[in-house]
């Protein structure tokens, strides 16, 4: 085991060469080369990723239009929607109200049918109760009765406000101070007497009365003053039962109504 | 049977007398010259390779991370030491399959060369990475009474490094020699197999060792990083008595 110093010099020479060798042909050309392709692979890669965060963004503009188109979409079936809500309210409208103008006119019309109902039946029952009264009272008139509605014209008289009084006085005193008291049949002296003495203390002493018998009167008396007159008759209670009636028919036709707008 | 090549001289050019080993890494230098240079005359760049070029890739790309790991640092100014140490080696110690093939690492004459070089190398880097002042205070470290010893540590480590290699590659040599003679057939080639293995191995030893070498001459003065100056020199330690006592069983 020896060593030849010649030999290592030689190969110390020898080492160093081929360093200097296989970095001029080995390491420099694959590093460098493997650098190069390193740093285009990278280039490629940021390239990619450029792309990718293009294609990102284009994707995330695309569904931003997208949700923009959804939303106008919405908004749209939205405005429809409140349209077709708006005609049909309208639609209803018209249907109410066309409703409410039918029924306003059936309502008139039959206000004007209850009125011309109410008016013949007046002139019905004023004419049946005409009649009627009429037949019983003919039937049943006689001096008695007479007597009687003297009576009550006494009272009337005698209860009689004072413009009234003064109105019959005055007429008296254009009639050259008299009144003519009317009645269908002859009264009798006594009624005659009461209802003298009424006139006399209401329209004062110096008023004559005179009694006549008028045959049209159907029954009642009646006190003429010139152009005053004053009269007791049945169309009194004929009134009485006009008004009863016209309040009946009134509030039959507001049932009608009310059950109507229900 | 001669147990080193320097012994078989070739040609004699005067007093210059060219033996078996130069001859034999001049081949090795050639080979390995031409094959790189065939390849690396059309790099391409594209994902394209051709098949050498992948392959120098891998070795050169194997080689750049190992020399990371070990370095913790960046590797390009110590590739083409590196490098140059492990390529030299493991193709002188496969190519001794070829019959006839002398392997210059066989020769003490090389082995001590190539320490040298890692001898030279390790305080060259160390220079160039943190300048004279800092390497030569390693010397005085812990104290000014180390210095002898730090001197001595650092001559036994070359001489160890060459030893090892030179060792390693003519034990190969002479065992198949020897067995030839005993048994011709099939346990030579046994053998040969194995000295292949080891041959790649002791490569990949010394690579590594001269890397961790240099590694840890400037961890030692460059960062004053003291934790991890330890660190380098136990891995040494441990690649210089694992690995050949692995190779011995």
């Amino acid at each position: 085991m020896q060593i030849d110093w010649l030999t290592v010099a030689a190969q110390i020479v020898n080492f160093l060469i081929l360093v200097w060798l296989l970095q001029h042909f080995l390491y420099g050309p694959i590093t460098r080369a493997m650098e190069r392709r390193e740093a285009r692979i990278a280039d490629r890669l940021d390239e990619a990723e450029k792309k990718r965060e293009a294609a990102e963004e284009e994707a995330s503009s695309f569904r931003e239009k997208q949700a923009e188109l959804e939303r106008s979409r919405e908004q749209l079936m939205e405005e429809a929607r409140d349209a077709a809500a708006e005609e049909r309210r309208s639609l209803e409208q018209t249907a109410r109200d066309e409703v409410e103008a039918r029924k306003k006119g059936w309502l008139e019309q039959l206000s004007a049918e209850r009125r011309g109902f109410e008016g013949d039946l007046r002139r019905r029952t004023a004419d049946a109760f005409y009649a009627l009264a009429r037949r019983a009272l003919g039937d049943l008139a006689d001096a008695e009765l007479e007597g009687r509605i003297a009576s009550a014209f006494t009272r009337q008289l005698s209860e009689l406000d004072d413009e009234t009084a003064d109105k019959l006085k005055k007429g008296a005193e254009s009639a050259e101070g008299g009144v003519t008291i009317q009645s269908r049949f002859p009264l009798d002296s006594k009624p005659k007497q009461q209802l003298t003495r009424a006139v006399h203390q209401r329209l004062g002493d110096s008023v004559d009365v005179a009694y006549t018998e008028v045959a049209d009167l159907d029954c009642g008396i009646v006190l003429k003053a010139g152009s005053q007159q004053l009269a007791w008759s049945i169309e009194h209670y004929l009134d009485a039962l006009e008004r009863k009636v016209d309040d009946e028919l009134a509030r039959v036709t507001a049932d009608v109504r009310e059950d109507g707008e229900k | 049977m001669d147990i080193t090549p320097d012994t078989i001289v070739l040609l004699e050019l005067g007093p210059v007398a060219i033996n078996a080993t130069i001859a034999f890494t001049w081949l090795v230098m050639l080979l390995l010259v031409a094959v790189s240079w065939l390849v690396t005359r059309r790099l391409t760049e594209d994902e394209q390779l051709s098949r050498w070029q992948n392959l120098l890739e891998v070795v050169v790309f194997g080689m750049r991370d190992q020399i990371r790991d070990v370095a913790h640092a960046d590797p390009g100014r110590y590739l083409p030491f590196i490098g140059t140490l492990f390529l030299f080696i493991v193709t002188s110690n496969i190519l001794f399959v070829v019959p006839g093939f002398q392997p210059p690492t066989g020769s003490l004459s090389t082995t001590t060369a190539l320490a040298i070089c890692v001898f030279v190398a390790v305080p060259l880097y160390a220079i160039l990475e943190s300048g004279p002042r800092a390497y030569l205070a390693k010397y005085l470290q812990p104290t000014v009474f180390m210095l002898p010893f730090n001197i001595i540590g650092e001559i036994s480590r070359t001489v160890a490094l060459a030893v090892r290699l030179y060792g390693n590659v003519m034990s190969g040599t002479v065992i198949v020699a020897i067995l030839i003679s005993v048994a011709p057939f099939f346990f030579p080639v046994l053998m040969q197999l194995l000295g292949m293995l080891t041959g790649v191995i002791q490569a990949y030893i010394f690579a590594v060792l001269a890397m961790v070498y240099i590694a840890s001459a400037i961890r030692t003065h460059g960062g004053g990083d003291e934790p991890t100056a330890g660190e380098p020199a136990r891995e040494a330690d441990s690649a210089r008595d694992t690995p050949p006592d692995d190779h011995r069983t």
